[in-house]
């Protein structure tokens, strides 16, 4: 920002003269920074609350599993302490419960692993971040050297024309005066030859800059869709098993149902 | 004439449904809760609906107005007159949770009272209980003197106290008699109901405590849907354009099965993880109930042994033509009615529980047979509910999929 406002105060000063094209692309480049860093936040924001819902997953199949077990000690405990046929009635039930949590439980785990890979895309992200923000500040030093070489060249030209009009007035000519104009006439050809550099430089950087955001844009489409892709089917197909797991508890227990209100 | 007591009620209602008006009834519900005054004093009001043909009780319908402690008061009561019996338990004091009085504390509570009550009034002892019908009949003044009575001026339980009593009558006789240590019963049955129910007790509280936690990690996972899928679109914002909609209806996805996995905590609190708590609360009750057979055993044994003795002196006495032969005869004669009220008091209670825990095993198989129906029903619906959520997303997703290609496509041509 300081750098652009810096060229254009220096345009506007010492210049007077044609301003370079950058300033329209210069402003789009600007929007299109502004939305990364917006884009990187979101990611950022996305990736923990992922990390949250991961934790979320685990735990929630870490209880069940819990829970099963507690009736698996239920059912051996009742079976052997088993008096009357209600118990042993009891104790197959609490098996049934149990194998099922154990089961869900086991789903849950296999889901979260799955859960882990797809999101984990969100985290890559955040590295390939840096990359961008590498080559953002390629550009910015670049066009730093550009605008440093413009402020020079100017300076020096003002100088030229300076010597220039003062030795015009000397009668005959003043030989110092005229060989440290050829000097400087020397020197501004050498800036003016590294001003092009810095330009095609800058102007090679800002169409790498273009085509490498175009490419991270397409990858990164791409790469999120599958990510949502993978963990919506994921969620499907693992919800769907323990929903048969659950199902069949239901079922061995409908008698139940019966006498309920 | 009793009526059917192996169903568990929660809405209120003991009776079968086509039952003929002669059938007798008992039926009550406990509603409404209200909270009442204010900061440390406030407490929560029920309505407490009697429906019933028992001739003992004033009318067909009786509704009053009772407070958790009359429950308390009531249950005391029970547990002193019908020893041998297993007490349906009540819902704890929670000294913290009353100054809170969350919306689902009070639902809990309620829940438990009326199961209590509906218990009471379904068990064909305990529901020609006087005190049952002075609960459900009594006006509120009535209610209270009653109440502050009971627990007012004895600080503790009439069940503790008794027991304080005891320890110390029994001690004082042990010493007498020579004895240190507490007599009990060698009856090798009762010590495996008695050590069944010890160890029951603690397998229960473990499955009760991942019950509870259970419900945690509903509400957690719910949480993070949610938040998750408010980052989502968010992020969809930032992309726009067909990915940015795909998130976006992701994001909207990941906060209704938020929802849902809030009802269904919910729902498991109050059909799996309260039923569990309520065993874990019957079991203690029948420890109180082994606590009183102790305690009538070692009565029954106590003036037994005292009977023998005084029979000794008595004898003794009528050797020697003692002019305190009447005032020991009579002393002898009083003391054997006592010893054979108490041999009798232990007997039924000894009966009763043989009885209760019959009962007891077929209520219990019953009430968890019907909780784990509900607590796998809802595991199902949810586990659906969410499958049917994220599968609407794939057709969407795939159309994004194809827009995104084909733009790549042409962008990179």
């Amino acid at each position: 920002m300081r750098l652009f406002k810096e060229l254009k105060q220096s345009m506007a000063n010492d210049w007077g003269g044609s301003k370079p094209p950058a300033a329209e692309e210069d402003k789009e480049f600007l929007e299109k920074k502004d939305k990364i860093n917006e884009l990187e936040q979101q990611i950022i924001n996305a990736s923990q609350q992922a990390e949250t819902l991961v934790k979320a997953q685990q735990d929630m199949g870490e209880t069940m599993g819990e829970l099963g077990l507690a009736f698996i000690k239920l059912t051996k405990f009742e079976n052997e302490q088993a008096v009357f046929s209600s118990q042993r009635v009891r104790a197959a039930d609490m098996k049934g419960l149990a194998t099922a949590a154990v089961k869900a439980s086991r789903f849950y785990r296999e889901l979260n692993a799955q859960t882990v890979k797809h999101l984990d895309t969100l985290h890559e992200y955040l590295g390939l971040m840096l990359s961008v923000h590498g080559a953002f500040s390629d550009r910015s030093s670049s066009l730093l050297t550009v605008q440093t070489l413009l402020s020079e060249l100017s300076s020096l030209q003002s100088r030229a024309e300076k010597l220039e009009a003062a030795s015009s007035k000397i009668f005959g000519g003043d030989k110092s005066r005229l060989r440290k104009l050829e000097e400087l006439k020397e020197t501004i050809r050498a800036t003016e030859d590294a001003k092009n550099v810095a330009i095609r430089e800058y102007e090679r950087i800002k169409e790498n800059n273009r085509t490498e955001l175009e490419r991270f844009d397409q990858e990164r489409r791409a790469d999120f869709l599958n990510m949502l892709k993978g963990f919506v089917v994921g969620q499907v197909g693992y919800a769907e098993k323990i929903a048969n797991v659950w199902t069949k508890v239901v079922e061995e227990t409908n008698g139940y149902a019966n006498d309920s209100t | 004439m009793s009526m059917n007591s192996t169903q568990r009620s929660l809405s209120g209602s003991a009776q079968s449904p086509r039952s003929p008006s002669s059938q007798p009834f008992l039926s009550v519900s406990v509603t409404d809760p209200v909270k009442l005054g204010n900061g440390v004093q406030a407490y929560i009001s029920y309505r407490v609906i009697t429906k019933t043909n028992f001739p003992e009780y004033q009318g067909p319908e009786k509704i009053v107005i009772r407070r958790y402690s009359d429950f308390v008061w009531l249950r005391d009561r029970l547990f002193e007159k019908y020893k041998g019996i297993f007490i349906p338990p009540i819902p704890e004091k929670s000294a913290v949770e009353k100054f809170r009085f969350s919306a689902e504390f009070i639902e809990m509570r309620r829940q438990a009272l009326d199961i209590f009550i509906n218990r009471v009034a379904s068990h064909h002892e305990l529901q020609q209980s006087e005190d049952l019908r002075t609960f459900l009949q009594a006006d509120e003044e009535t209610m209270e003197r009653l109440r502050s009575y009971e627990t007012g001026i004895f600080k503790k339980k009439p069940a503790d106290l008794m027991q304080i009593f005891k320890d110390v009558q029994s001690k004082v006789s042990d010493v007498v008699l020579g004895k240190e240590k507490p007599v009990e019963e060698s009856n090798p049955e009762y010590e495996k109901m008695k050590h069944y129910i010890f160890e029951l007790e603690n397998h229960l509280a473990e499955a009760q405590k991942h019950a509870y936690r259970l419900v945690k990690r509903h509400r957690e996972l719910g949480q993070s849907l949610s938040d998750f899928g408010k980052a989502v679109k968010l992020l969809g914002a930032c992309e726009g354009n067909a990915l940015g909609k795909s998130f976006s209806e992701l994001g909207t996805k990941s906060e209704a099965l938020s929802i849902k996995l809030q009802k269904e905590a919910h729902h498991l609190l109050m059909n799996f993880e309260e039923p569990l708590k309520d065993y874990v609360r019957a079991v203690q009750s029948i420890k109180a109930t082994i606590s009183e057979r102790a305690n009538a055993f070692r009565r029954h044994c106590e003036l037994a042994e005292t009977m023998k003795l005084k029979e000794i002196n008595l004898d003794k006495l009528m050797l020697t033509r003692s002019d305190k032969v009447g005032e020991a005869e009579h002393e002898y004669n009083e003391l054997k009615a006592e010893s054979e009220q108490a041999t009798r008091t232990f007997e039924n209670i000894v009966k009763l529980m043989n009885e209760e825990i019959v009962r007891f095993q077929e209520q219990k198989t019953l009430d968890m047979g019907i909780a784990f129906h509900e607590f796998a029903k809802g595991q199902a619906r949810l586990a659906n509910g969410i499958a049917e959520a994220w599968r609407s997303l794939l057709p969407k997703l795939e159309a994004c999929s194809s827009i995104v290609n084909s733009s790549n496509t042409t962008e990179q041509t």
